[in-house]
């Protein structure tokens, strides 16, 4: 029997990973792609309830807001309930109205925001040369310990026996040869009385600009507050609308589809939105169970063999393992290429995809009847054996059998990979 | 910020320059004061003292011991620059020369030299 050496099995080792690393750069753009499926059937869903509610209550009119509650049987969007509530909304509103345009800050909002304008500018002219003294003396290193030493005044007590002494001295009178021909001063001591009485009035005057700036917050609240109840009060009948068909959809969303048909039976219009709706979840759930069963879980198998085959590449290239010889067979088994394979899983699995994504005739669903969305998205010409919800289903219906909507044509044509995907799992490499 | 060495350093070289003869770390001892100067003339009665926490400065000088010291100082018996706070060169030299000549007016001022 012919047998290989560990040279070849680390040479096929690392060819194998080759391909499999390409393989799983695949399964991360279509679990992107996927996701992104996802999303448009997430907003397709949200379009098909926004369709529903809008067939059953399509205006805020008191004969639609009854005709829904009665159809429904659900008070909460009653003309009475729903328009009492809208109309002591709009009377609180209006008081919100009445109340700021009352208040003379409000009433002479113009002239006040003016006044604190000119105000601020000139308290601003008048801090800036402050500011420019106060702000440069406290930013310099030494002037807070010479404050704090007193130094320049009676109280300074430091001996001039003492280094400390001579270093206050110096600084000193570096500040002063530094600010003294700005401020008149030639001695310390003036320029920290200067120092000090212009922090005063500079923190007055930011008191004053803090009273401003408040002043100037109250009128801008009460603009602020007056502009949103004057837009509620223009969007009111909008916002109620909304209401009433988000009461309708909690609603309905709590039931089952034949209970929700049940409730819109009459409105044609709505009866296919509820349909659409238990449709297009439906959509959801198999692109859902798509990428769990035919991308997620091959993935991890992936990563298992990529990970045992860097083990063996590290094993067959001791020097100890160089004599080592494999079977031809399980070389064979353990190495062959799994393309072929991947691809017929590949092509499976864009081939349910497009099916489910593109399919709209959403008027074929009758949950009175023995019902299975996976074949009437698919025609049932895929298997769907490997999504859990399509094998209980088959499980429970053993006699099942998917009657064609467009039958008897081209079926054995279709029917391609009934079994094709049996021996799609990289299970020998991993 | 200069270590206590260096400053030692530059403080010998200031006094040298202005005539003092300065002996490193001398063991002073006068009335109740007694201590180990970083620099001492002993002839002129000139000196310097680092005061750092660190090296133990405060127990070997101590509160009552500096008081004795400054009380002299002020009647002009003895005179010794107190390095009281970490500083950078430029401070300490230009602190050392006006140390060195309130020594030089208070000596003038008393009729001695």
């Amino acid at each position: 029997m012919t047998d290989v050496s560990a040279a070849q099995v680390v040479r096929a080792a690392q060819a194998q990973n080759a391909e499999l690393r390409a393989e799983l750069a695949r399964m991360e753009s279509a679990e992107r792609e996927n996701r992104e499926l996802q999303k448009q059937v997430a907003a397709e869903q949200e379009s098909a309830w926004r369709n529903l509610t809008e067939q059953l209550v399509p205006s805020v009119d008191a004969a639609h807001l009854d005709a829904a509650a009665q159809a429904l049987r659900l008070p909460a969007v009653s003309a009475r309930t729903l328009l009492g509530e809208a109309q002591a909304e709009k009377n609180r509103l209006e008081q919100v109205l009445a109340t700021v345009q009352a208040d003379p800050l409000f009433k002479h909002r113009e002239g006040k925001l003016t006044e604190i304008s000119v105000r601020m500018r000139e308290l601003e002219e008048f801090m800036g040369p402050l500011k420019e003294t106060v702000e440069g003396l406290q930013q310099e290193p030494m002037f807070d310990e010479l404050l704090q030493s007193g130094y320049g005044t009676e109280a300074y007590q430091q001996g001039w026996w003492t280094a400390s002494y001579y270093r206050h001295w110096k600084h000193g009178d570096l500040l002063v040869e530094k600010y003294g021909p700005a401020l008149k001063i030639t001695e310390f001591g003036q320029l920290r009385l200067k120092f000090l009485e212009e922090r005063n009035t500079l923190r007055s005057l930011e008191s004053a600009c803090a009273s401003l700036r408040q002043e100037k917050h109250r009128v801008d609240s009460l603009v602020k507050k007056f502009d949103d109840a004057q837009r509620a009060l223009q969007g009111l009948p909008q916002t109620y609308l909304a209401r009433a068909r988000a009461l309708v959809r909690e609603h309905l969303q709590s039931l089952g589809d034949d209970e929700k048909l049940n409730l819109v039976a009459g409105n044609e219009g709505a009866t296919l939105a509820v349909k659409r709706i238990a449709g297009v979840e439906a959509k959801q759930r198999y692109l859902d169970q798509l990428l769990r069963e035919m991308v997620l879980k091959p993935r991890d198998d992936l990563k298992q063999a990529i990970a045992r085959n860097e083990k063996d590449i590290i094993k067959f290239q001791r020097p100890k393992n160089a004599g080592v010889r494999i079977r031809q067979a399980d070389f064979d088994r353990r190495y062959r290429s799994r393309r072929s394979s991947w691809d017929k899983r590949w092509n499976r699995y864009h081939n349910a995809c497009h099916q489910i994504v593109v399919f709209d005739s959403y008027y074929r669903y009758d949950p009175l009847t023995e019902f299975l969305w996976w074949d009437v998205m698919t025609d049932g010409h895929l298997d769907g054996n490997f999504i859990p919800e399509v094998a209980e289903f088959h499980h429970h219906h053993p006699d099942w059998h998917h009657h064609h909507h467009h039958d008897d044509h081209a079926v054995a044509a279709l029917a391609h990979d009934h079994h094709a995907h049996h021996d799609d799992h990289f299970h020998d490499a991993s | 910020m200069l270590t206590e060495a260096e400053g030692c350093a530059i403080l010998k070289k200031i006094f040298e320059a202005r005539g003092y003869s300065i002996q490193e770390n001398v063991h002073f001892q006068e009335g109740n004061v007694s201590f180990n100067a970083d620099g001492w003339d002993p002839v002129k009665r000139v000196g310097f003292e680092y005061m750092t926490h660190g090296a133990g400065d405060y127990e070997d000088l101590d509160g009552d011991e500096m008081n004795e010291l400054v009380e002299r100082m002020k009647k002009g018996e003895l005179f010794f620059f107190i390095i009281d706070q970490a500083m950078e060169a430029y401070e300490l030299e230009w602190g050392a020369s006006r140390f060195l000549d309130e020594v030089e007016r208070r000596r003038a001022a008393k009729g001695g030299a």
